[in-house]
């Protein structure tokens, strides 16, 4: 990753939309995935 | 690794506390709903939909460098936003490697890694960037960083500076509660705002506490060894010495030329004076200890109240007692958002296994200190909602029904 504040705002935007309208199931999956 | 890059805390402590609060984080939001209707309420015709707030700045301390990344990934994941990590100086290294292991497991199950990301060689400049360019901005600092934070003109959670004084009464064991008070005093060595800065003794069982701290590892300074922690501590008269920050109270008395027992585990000075020209009635960010002696407790409370305008106002307040009343008047006129008792404070005041305070790093304190929230920031705080309402059946009150009370008292004129 490179410190480019403005670049990493867009990534996150992107990554951001990507999981916008995801259901409860597959948000709840993320979390538990990240918090193992 | 926070420990060796900073000399914060103490590895194992901070191994406890990254585990406990991801699973208190966790726990608490199980079975939540965050996504797509949430609530319904068909009497008045109204549904909620969570929405997301988007990417969020997350500016870290020094103090809980992995932990406070812990919580708000997992709070802000719930809630579908995405992260940019503004680290501590300090503590870089420990955030970006936090932000790694996030980043590795959102890859493993296919959700796009970019949702977490950290800032890898940090600075005021690019903290103040971040903060600007998101959506929405989390700040775990001091009072300075509420100014930076609301000065980026976004949506914010900020926290305040922690002064938390536990008040002690006669109707406790007191080897009990002396021994939860070192538990919370030393955890960590004292880097959490929730660490007790001071406590307030009764004078009915003022020796006998002072003795059991004693007994917990508590070193009492004579007014020699207070002045001369006081001039180590604040070199300036008015600036902590960073280099004491959640350090061992052994390296504090040694490095302030103190001579104490191997097994002291945290230092007491008597309270003397309230403000700033006794620093040591505000917040310490280290093992020490300030104790104060109270015979009235309303008179206790107006003390208080003084602390706390001083150095905390918007924290936290902990009280050991049996006595419901006092605790009810504590939590009625103490400004802070919590109020812990009988409890060591640390391991309760933002989230465990022993209380219903919900998991959080991130202890917001209200107005009082500049802040938009009181509560234990959490997954609540980071979504939008949006209100559907269709028609409900027409009912329009009278005056009359809203106002009886006042009319029937003071009339209609």
């Amino acid at each position: 990753m490179e410190d480019n504040v403005q670049e990493m705002y867009v990534r996150a935007r992107k990554a951001f939309k990507e999981i916008e309208f995801w259901p409860q199931e597959k948000v709840d999956e993320m979390v538990e995935a990240v918090a193992w | 690794m926070a420990v060796e890059e900073s000399n914060i805390g103490n590895a194992e402590d901070k191994k406890n506390k990254i585990k406990n609060k991801t699973l208190g984080t966790l726990y608490d939001m199980r079975d939540a709903k965050t996504c797509g209707l949430i609530e319904e309420n068909k009497a008045l015709g109204v549904r909620k939909y969570a929405k997301p707030v988007g990417v969020i700045a997350n500016v870290v301390p020094c103090t809980n460098p992995e932990s406070t990344i812990c919580c708000l990934a997992l709070s802000t994941l719930k809630t579908r936003n995405a992260q940019i990590v503004s680290p501590h100086p300090r503590t870089q290294k420990t955030s970006y490697e936090t932000v790694q292991h996030a980043r590795k497991a959102l890859e493993k199950i296919g959700a796009p890694v970019d949702l977490m990301q950290c800032i890898k060689q940090t600075s005021h400049a690019k903290t103040a960037e971040v903060m600007a360019n998101c959506d929405y901005a989390v700040a775990t600092g001091g009072a300075a960083l509420v100014k930076v934070v609301y000065g980026a003109g976004k949506p914010a959670q900020t926290v305040g500076a922690g002064n938390v004084v536990s008040i002690v009464d006669d109707t406790v064991d007191l080897a009990a509660t002396a021994h939860k008070i070192r538990l919370s005093k030393i955890a960590n060595n004292s880097a959490s705002c929730s660490s007790e800065n001071a406590v307030a003794l009764y004078e009915g069982i003022y020796e006998n506490m002072i003795e059991a701290l004693k007994s917990e590892g508590g070193y009492m300074c004579s007014t020699e060894e207070r002045e001369k922690l006081r001039n180590y501590m604040w070199p300036d008269g008015s600036h902590l010495n960073r280099d004491i920050v959640a350090r061992p109270a052994t390296f504090i008395a040694e490095n302030a030329g103190l001579t104490v027992p191997e097994d002291t585990r945290f230092l007491m000075v008597i309270g003397e004076k309230i403000g700033p020209e006794d620093r040591f009635s505000g917040e310490k960010i280290s093992p020490v200890l300030t104790i104060w002696k109270w015979t009235e407790y309303d008179e206790m409370l107006d003390r208080l109240e003084k602390i706390l305008k001083f150095s905390g106002e918007g924290h936290s307040a902990s009280l050991h007692s049996e006595n419901d009343d006092r605790r009810t008047q504590l939590a009625l006129r103490a400004n802070v958002g919590r109020v812990v008792c009988n409890m060591p404070h640390a391991h309760a005041n933002s989230g465990g296994w022993n209380t219903g305070l919900p998991t959080t790093d991130t202890l917001g304190c209200g107005s009082w200190a500049g802040n938009i929230f009181s509560g234990n920031v959490n997954w609540l705080n980071f979504m939008n909602i949006t209100m559907l309402a269709i028609p409900k059946e027409e009912f329009i009150p009278e005056m009359e029904d809203l106002c009886g009370n006042y009319l029937k008292k003071w009339g209609q004129d």
